[in-house]
């Protein structure tokens, strides 16, 4: 117990120099990077491929009726080196993924965190540094 | 307590202490896996010290970081350390893979540009930024004439700063630069060289570099003007005459700054803003096949870029 507190604190200090980055991506201008949306649905397709790696996700909406999500984030490389594998996620999986989600309302988005059903949480490499 | 009296053990989490605060220091670029596979960290010692060693690594790294820093007056930095770390950087050696994170940033990360500053365009370059319809930011059309999305090889410039990893490998006469993004590659000549009389156009042009001092200075022309300087449609012409200054002020940091000398297409010669790359180590420090294929694009603007942008999909 007593070692707990410095790990804590160490924690805690990695999350103040990390948050400077967190929220300073650079989107594009179809995504609106000052609104993330958080969607929680089942996995549909992963498509581990260029340019970008690609999660498809039905999700239930309010309204009880399915919604296609598109999500994509940067290229399998990118997400390679962020901890992610081609075989991380497959149709069927449940997930909760944090987008910033496209300006046109589409169910578009541009992945910042990927939560899988054990809690494990995949970011992208700019969150890292 | 009496443990940590002793003087071997006291030595050992001081020691440890400094391995596990340069750790930290290096702002969590490693996680404590990679840490213990580099060496840096041993498994024993992170089980015998690592309570007593945190706390004093959180010390330092609480008074070296830039928060705690804020109301402090002139918070002491620790010289000793900086002098190590000046000496482990490589003279006149930019070896190593880097990788060009967008830190928050402007002008770093994906949709980077030369200069955050507006740039003094001629009309020439004024009217081809006009009308180019850029893939990416505030321009973003769907209908995109970007070139790299088109497959076109992004060129030097645009290729230094794009956020995907290149590796740096030197010879004696040549400098080498391959890139992740594209499988493309340049050569720069160090064996005193000068560029050949009546070049052809080409994407990545001729380079000759020299160091100077500790800056690795590259020299550019015979670049064609197909290739757009960012993602934004900032064009270049032929006359482009590109000058590259390469630094590393520490072992894990490769900067970049580099003058547009095109009359052309610039009334003024201008200065791009400084880029920052970081050296990728252990797990990160790979790089894989990247290519551009067509059928790939297409299939991404046709199942995310067009619904992004707001276009029916089919």
């Amino acid at each position: 117990m007593k070692g707990k507190l410095p790990i804590v604190l160490v924690l805690m200090t990695s999350f103040l120099m990390v948050q400077g980055t967190l929220f300073a991506h650079h989107g594009n201008a179809a995504y609106d990077d000052k609104a993330p949306a958080t969607i929680k649905g089942t996995v549909t397709e992963f498509l581990w491929v260029n340019p970008h790696v690609q999660i498809y996700v039905d999700v239930k909406n309010e309204q009880g009726e399915i919604v296609h999500w598109a999500c994509e984030t940067f290229s399998p490389s990118k997400a390679y080196r962020s901890g992610w594998t081609k075989d991380v996620l497959k149709p069927g999986d449940q997930v909760t993924v944090t987008v910033y989600p496209a300006k046109s309302h589409a169910p578009v988005g541009f992945i910042r965190k990927v939560v899988l059903a054990n809690g494990k949480e995949l970011g992208t490499e700019e969150q890292a540094q | 307590m009496k443990r940590c009296l002793k003087m071997s053990h006291f030595l050992a989490v001081s020691q440890f202490a400094e391995k596990l605060s340069s750790f930290v220091g290096r702002a969590f670029r490693h996680d404590i896996k990679s840490a213990l596979s580099s060496g840096v960290l041993t498994p024993e010692g992170l089980k015998t010290h690592f309570p007593l060693a945190c706390s004093a690594a959180m010390l330092v790294a609480i008074l070296a970081s830039p928060v705690a820093s804020i109301g402090q007056t002139a918070a002491p930095k620790s010289k000793p350390a900086k002098a190590v770390e000046a000496a482990q950087t490589p003279a006149h050696d930019l070896s190593g893979m880097y990788e060009f994170f967008a830190r928050g940033v402007q002008g770093q990360g994906i949709y980077n540009t030369p200069s955050a500053n507006p740039v003094p365009m001629t009309p020439w370059a004024q009217a081809k930024y006009d009308a180019a319809k850029p893939g990416y930011g505030p321009k973003a059309s769907v209908d995109t004439t970007d070139p790299i999305l088109r497959c076109n090889p992004s060129g030097i410039p645009r290729i230094l700063y794009w956020p995907q990893p290149f590796e740096i490998v030197q010879t004696p006469e040549r400098v080498f630069m391959f890139f992740e993004h594209e499988r493309v590659w340049r050569q720069i000549w160090t064996d005193g060289r000068r560029h050949p009389k009546d070049l052809e156009p080409t994407w990545m042009g001729d380079s000759i570099g020299k160091w100077e001092g500790d800056t690795f200075v590259v020299d550019t022309i015979g670049l064609n003007d197909k290739s757009w300087l960012d993602a934004y449609g900032h064009p270049h012409s032929e006359e482009l005459h590109l000058v590259e200054r390469y630094r590393r002020p520490d072992p894990n940091t490769l900067t970049l700054q580099f003058t547009v000398d095109d009359p052309k297409a610039y009334t003024t010669r201008w200065e791009s803003d400084t880029k920052i790359y970081t050296l990728l180590r252990n797990k990160q420090a790979v790089m894989e096949e990247l290519f551009c294929i067509q059928e790939e694009e297409d299939a991404f603007t046709k199942r995310i870029r067009e619904p992004a942008a707001g276009r029916p999909i089919n």
